[in-house]
């Protein structure tokens, strides 16, 4: 499977421009893929592969400008950091990595177990 | 912080919460406030200041930091015990 690197993030060659940006960058979806095609000019269900040298240098230029990636995440942590300094009910939860509103501890919480550490996204 | 998480909070014409606390008192004294007012918002006057908070048991000190302005004073007294694993001794 080979891939085309976009503003350093691996793109899948053969996959449509709007659900390869979908898979392989963090802090975009399928809303803001859509959008970010229009805004761009370019649709969605143009393969990667087939992309035209403007059309890329006016996707980099339009995501460069975006919080995406690490600094998304950098800003999450913040968020979370914040909290745990101030040693507030949430920031408390956080730690410990339990559900953070008021959710049941008794069985399940799975999902806060496994995301909520800090700092998050870093294992 | 989000602005969407602070407008879902409360409504808008009600404010925020404020309850008369013996603040210029306390800048004099040097005292902490002793208080059961644990939905009370914190103010940016607040910053600062000692407070004893009541969880439902006993009233846990802490001090006002700017990060803290905008929460409640409830959210820095828990009110449970963190659970911890002893193991038994008599078997």
């Amino acid at each position: 499977m080979s891939s085309i690197s976009i503003l350093g993030f691996a793109l899948e060659a053969t996959a449509p421009i709007k659900s390869a940006m979908v898979k392989s960058i963090f802090g975009i979806g399928p809303q803001i893929a859509k959008k970010v095609c229009a805004e761009c000019g370019i649709s969605g269900s143009t393969k990667v592969e087939e992309l035209r040298e403007t059309q890329i240098l006016e996707l980099t230029k339009h995501l460069s400008k975006m919080k995406i990636d690490k600094l998304l995440r950098d800003e999450i942590n913040a968020n979370i950091g914040r909290k745990i300094e101030i040693k507030s009910y949430e920031g408390l939860r956080h730690k410990e990595g339990l559900p953070v509103h008021g959710q049941n501890t008794r069985s399940n919480a799975q999902i806060a177990k496994k995301l909520n550490r800090f700092p998050r996204y870093y294992t | 912080m989000h602005i969407q998480s602070i407008l879902l909070k409360r409504s808008v014409w009600k404010g925020p919460n404020i309850v008369p606390l013996p603040i210029k008192e306390a800048l004099q004294a040097k005292k902490p406030i002793r208080t059961k007012a644990r939905a009370a918002t914190i103010l940016p006057q607040f910053v600062g200041l000692d407070f004893e908070i009541h969880n439902g048991k006993d009233f846990i000190k802490i001090r006002i930091k700017e990060d803290m302005v905008g929460h409640k004073l409830g959210e820095f007294s828990p009110t449970r015990k963190p659970f911890k694993y002893t193991q038994t001794k008599n078997k």
